[in-house]
C-alpha cells in the first residue's frame, strides 16, 4: 500500500519539471518585458506568439486529445470580444469585470450548446459548431445594442499599451500550459484520450462520455474567450466580421497541425511559426494564405505527427508528457 | 430468482424497429462460467452491450447482485462490477498499452488498487509488460486482445462479459487467452459469461450453456448434460 501511495506521487510530480521549465522562461520573459529590455515591437510579436499558443493549446484540447473537431472557436472570440465591449464601452465598469464577463459567458454558451452539439459526432460536431458561430455572427448583425455591423470600441481609460497587455498575455499563456498539462495527467485526460480513440470502449470502461467532454468542451471555451478577449483589447474595435470569423479557427488548426496535434509542446511551437510566417509573409498579400496552405499540406504528408510530434518519436523525449510511466519495480 | 448474480428477464432491445434481442433471459451464477452460443446475428452481442449500459432496454429487467440495473448508464454498472470486454478487443489505439490498462481502473472501484491490479494483469500476460510503453495500435491480434482482458480485470470486477475474444486469433492464442481466464475465474472468483463461435470449445469451458436463435434464448443447462441434438436444434431452430 506504502509503495502505491509512492508511486502515485511520483505520477504527478513527472509533470513537475515540464512545467517549472515553462514557468521559468515565462519568468524571465515577464522580467524582460517589465524591466524594458524588450522593443516594443518584439513585446507585439510575442503578445501574438502568447495568445496564439493558448488559442492552439484550447483547440488541442478538443480536437488533439478529446476527439471533438471543432470549426467554431470563434464563437468564444467573438463573444468575449463583445462582453468586454459592452461591459466597458456601453456601461464605462472596469476591464477586468470585461475580462471575467467574457469568460462566464462563453461558459455558459457552451455549455447550453453542448446540449445540441453532443448529439452529433465527426463531421456533423465540426459543421455544427461552424454553424452555431455564424449564426451568432448573423445575430450581432443585426442586434442594435452591439450596433449591429457597426462595430463597437473598448472604452478603458488609461487604455492599456502593450506594455501592460503584455505580461496579461504571458501570465495567460502560461495559465494555459499549466492548466492543460495537469488537466491531461488527470484521470480525466486519460479518459479524454480514450474517448477519442474509441468512444464505446471508453464507455464500457466507466468514462461517462458527456461529463468528460463538456469538462474539456468548457476548458477550452474559457482560455479561448481569455484569449480572444485580450486579442481585442489591443485590437480596441470588434466588428462582427472580426469576431466572428472562421479564419480564427483556421490559424488554430494550422497552428495545432503544424506542430503537433496530440502533443501539448506542438501548439507552442505551431504559434511561433505561424506568427513569424505570418509577419514575413504581409508582405506578399494574396499569396500569404497560399503558402500558409502549402506550408501545412506538406506537413500533413511528410510530418502526419507535425514537428514536435515527429521530434518526440526520433529523439524519445517528451516536452509536457501527459503519460504516466512509473519504473517497473 | 434474484439469487443469480446476473439475471436478465424478458430483454428485448430495438434497433429502430428491428428487435435484434427479443424476450430473452438467461441468468449468470457467481463464480461459475457460462458460455453464451448462437448463429450470427442471433443477438449475443446485443444482449451483452444491453447488460453493460449500452443499449437502452425496450423491455425487461436486467439484475445484478439482486439489484434492478436496467437503465443505469454504463460508468454506473462497471462501477458495481460488471464489465464488457468487447467484440475485436477494442483498444484505444493512440494510448500507450499501460494507459490502456490503467482505463480500466477508470471506475471508482478499480481506482484502489490499480497499483496491485496493474502487477497483477503483467504478471498474468507478460508480453504485455514488454509492450508496456508502446501505442496499442502497434500490436498484435492476441496482444489487443489480452489488453481489453487486462482493462478489464483492471476494474476488478465481480463479473465479465467476453464478447468473441477468440476472433480472428490463432488456436495457439485462443488456448492461452482462455487458460489465462480460467485461471482468474479460479482465484478470484469473478464470474465469467462469454460469447464464443466454436460451439465445441465453448462447451468445454463453461459449467453452464445458453443457446441464442433470432433474439431469445432457446435453450440453457448444464454444459455437460445438454445432448447434441438438443444444442443443434436450438441452435438452428429445426
Amino acid at each position: 500500500m506504502k509503495k502505491s501511495a509512492a508511486s502515485k506521487d511520483a505520477w504527478a510530480l513527472g509533470a513537475l519539471p515540464s512545467l517549472g521549465i515553462v514557468l521559468g522562461i515565462g519568468a524571465c520573459l515577464l522580467a524582460l518585458g517589465l524591466g524594458g529590455a524588450l522593443p516594443a515591437n518584439g513585446m507585439r510579436y510575442l503578445f501574438q506568439i502568447f495568445l496564439y499558443i493558448t488559442l492552439g493549446e484550447a483547440w488541442n484540447l478538443l480536437g488533439g486529445y478529446a476527439g471533438l473537431t471543432s470549426l467554431g472557436q470563434q464563437l468564444f472570440i467573438g463573444l468575449s470580444g463583445y462582453a468586454i465591449a459592452v461591459v466597458t464601452g456601453t456601461y464605462r465598469l472596469p476591464l477586468w469585470l470585461g475580462v471575467l464577463a467574457g469568460a462566464l459567458l462563453c461558459a455558459l454558451g457552451a455549455y447550453l450548446l453542448s446540449f445540441v452539439l453532443f448529439r452529433m459526432h465527426g463531421m456533423y460536431f465540426a459543421v455544427a459548431t461552424w454553424v452555431a458561430a455564424e449564426a451568432m455572427s448573423m445575430f450581432f448583425f443585426s442586434w442594435k445594442y452591439v450596433n449591429q455591423g457597426g462595430g463597437m470600441t473598448m472604452r478603458i481609460s488609461p487604455y492599456p499599451t502593450i506594455h501592460q497587455l503584455y505580461p496579461l498575455a504571458l501570465i495567460l499563456c502560461c495559465l494555459a500550459l499549466t492548466c492543460v498539462t495537469l488537466l491531461l495527467r488527470s484521470r480525466l485526460g486519460l479518459s479524454l484520450m480514450a474517448m477519442r480513440d474509441d468512444p464505446e470502449a471508453a464507455a464500457a470502461a466507466g468514462v461517462n462520455l458527456r461529463k468528460s467532454r463538456l469538462i474539456a468542451y468548457l476548458a477550452s471555451a474559457v482560455l479561448t474567450a481569455l484569449a480572444g478577449g485580450l486579442f481585442f483589447v489591443n485590437q480596441g474595435t470588434i466588428y462582427p466580421d472580426s469576431g466572428f470569423q472562421i479564419t480564427w479557427t483556421v490559424s488554430m488548426v494550422f497552428i495545432v497541425i503544424i506542430g503537433g496535434s496530440g502533443t501539448v509542446g506542438g501548439p507552442v511551437v505551431g504559434a511561433v511559426v505561424y506568427v513569424l510566417l505570418r509577419e514575413y509573409l504581409a508582405a506578399y498579400p494574396g499569396w500569404s494564405n497560399i503558402i500558409l496552405g502549402a506550408v501545412t499540406i506538406l506537413v500533413i504528408l511528410f510530418l502526419p505527427a507535425g514537428i514536435v510530434g515527429t521530434m518526440q518519436t526520433r529523439m524519445k523525449f517528451e516536452l509536457f508528457s501527459q503519460r504516466r510511466h512509473p519504473k517497473p519495480e | 430468482m434474484h439469487d443469480a448474480l446476473l439475471s436478465i428477464e424478458g430483454l428485448t432491445v430495438c434497433y429502430g424497429d428491428f428487435p435484434a434481442v427479443s424476450s430473452a433471459s438467461l441468468s449468470v451464477a457467481a463464480e461459475g462460467v457460462s458460455a453464451l452460443i448462437g448463429a450470427n446475428g442471433a443477438g449475443k452481442t446485443t444482449l451483452l452491450e444491453a447488460a453493460a449500459g449500452l443499449h437502452r432496454p425496450k423491455a425487461g429487467k436486467i439484475f445484478f447482485q439482486g439489484e434492478d440495473i436496467t437503465g443505469l448508464p454504463p460508468e454506473e454498472i462497471v462501477r458495481r462490477g460488471l464489465c464488457l470486454v468487447p467484440q475485436g478487443g477494442r483498444c484505444f489505439p493512440r494510448m500507450s498499452v499501460e494507459d490502456n490498462l490503467l482505463m480500466g481502473s477508470y471506475s471508482p472501484r478499480g481506482r484502489k488498487n490499480a497499483r496491485q491490479s496493474l502487477e497483477r494483469v503483467y504478471a498474468l500476460f507478460p508480453a504485455l509488460m514488454q509492450k508496456r510503453k508502446a501505442p496499442a495500435g502497434s500490436l498484435s491480434g492476441g496482444q489487443r486482445q489480452m489488453t481489453a482482458i487486462g482493462r478489464a480485470f483492471m476494474a476488478d470486477p465481480k463479473c465479465i462479459l467476453f464478447d468473441e475474444i477468440s476472433l480472428g486469433l490463432a488456436p495457439v492464442v485462443i488456448h492461452d487467452l482462455y487458460e489465462r481466464i480460467q485461471t482468474v475465474n479460479a482465484e478470484e472468483k469473478t464470474a465469467i459469461l462469454l460469447v464464443e463461435q466454436d460451439t465445441e470449445k465453448a462447451l468445454v469451458l463453461s459449467d453452464t450453456c445458453f443457446v441464442m436463435l433470432k433474439g431469445s434464448v432457446t435453450l440453457s443447462g448444464p454444459s455437460g448434460k445438454l445432448r447434441p441434438e438438443d444444442i443443434r436444434s436450438a441452435y438452428f431452430g429445426i
